[in-house]
């Protein structure tokens, strides 16, 4: 084979690489709504900020008292009623979180997609420790 | 040959990443798998101050609380962290770094500090960042709380000067000025 050849399947392999790789980005956004809401959000240009600070010690203490019980739950029964009952929470912020999308209320927007991370996070928490039973 | 060296560049990412792994130093991962003063301490004390932060984009929360004695230096600290092992590493390392420290030199600890101890890299110095909010959030709220008491004084003696004074309201007049 020349080596011209070569380049050129070479430059078509990449882009095959690149497009897929986004395909897939794009897909997985659309499977999970809280990447859905960021995405969103993005394009108006409201962007997850590394520095940010979350200083609503209700809330932070709200996920601390969830984490722990999760943390201190010894039985799988307790696990899963607290998976439930966060589960039912995620809903419902799923929920809000489109209707302020709707209504173009991006701020608030904002504020219920971080709430919804933390869910998830907690979500994450418990079916990693239901599962390790 | 050609094949080869594109082979080549597509296995270099994997490589990487299993590297990538090892990345945490190993004082992160001292702090991380054997972290000193994990706990809480009655948020309710007068002499205890709670710090509680979070940092959204990794979806972490920290609480951070420190008891002060008399002479004005943290005697106790205890801190409760959900995320990341940088995080929890950070605030571990913070909680042995405050300890013994008036609150004027815990509150200029720079998140700086943490980061190069544990060799954090770029992505996770927010975590060190989230270790100094803790601390200064912590300081903030036992000064608020001190300011709260209807004594200048904060020895513990007058506290309970205090508390009778909401029992027999003729002792209060002479208290009462100096609270506002």
């Amino acid at each position: 084979m020349s080596s011209r050849h070569m380049v050129t399947e070479r430059r078509t392999f990449s882009i095959a690489a690149a497009q897929s790789s986004q395909l897939n980005k794009a897909y997985q956004t659309l499977l999970s709504p809280l990447l859905r809401a960021e995405y969103i959000l993005a394009k108006q240009g409201i962007y997850e900020d590394e520095n940010e600070k979350l200083e609503d010690p209700e809330f932070i203490t709200e996920i601390m008292d969830i984490r722990q019980e999760i943390e201190d739950a010894s039985d799988d029964e307790t696990l899963t009623r607290l998976s439930k009952k966060n589960k039912e929470k995620i809903d419902l912020t799923i929920g809000q979180v489109s209707q302020l999308i709707q209504d173009r209320n991006w701020k608030a927007a904002k504020t219920a997609s971080t709430r919804l991370k933390y869910l998830l996070g907690i979500d994450k928490a418990a079916e990693k420790k239901i599962h390790h039973y | 040959m050609y094949r080869a060296t594109l082979l080549k560049s597509f296995a270099s990412p994997t490589k990487t990443l299993r590297i990538g792994a090892r990345l945490y130093h190993e004082k992160v991962i001292s702090h991380y798998e054997q972290p000193r003063n994990v706990g809480s301490l009655p948020k309710t004390d007068i002499d205890v101050g709670t710090g509680l932060v979070g940092a959204p984009a990794c979806g972490d929360v920290m609480k951070l609380q420190i008891r002060v004695n008399e002479k004005g230096i943290i005697s106790d600290v205890k801190f409760k962290t959900f995320g990341c092992g940088s995080a929890i590493a950070s605030s571990s390392y913070m909680t042995e770094r405050v300890k013994g420290l008036t609150l004027d030199e815990a509150g200029k600890i720079k998140n700086t500090e943490i980061a190069k101890e544990l060799a954090l890299p770029p992505v996770k110095l927010h975590c060190s960042m989230l270790a100094e909010d803790a601390i200064r959030s912590a300081i903030r709220d036992y000064r608020s709380k001190r300011s709260k008491l209807p004594e200048t004084q904060s020895n513990a003696g007058f506290i309970n000067v205090t508390q009778n004074t909401t029992t027999g309201e003729t002792v209060t007049s002479s208290n009462l000025p100096s609270t506002s």
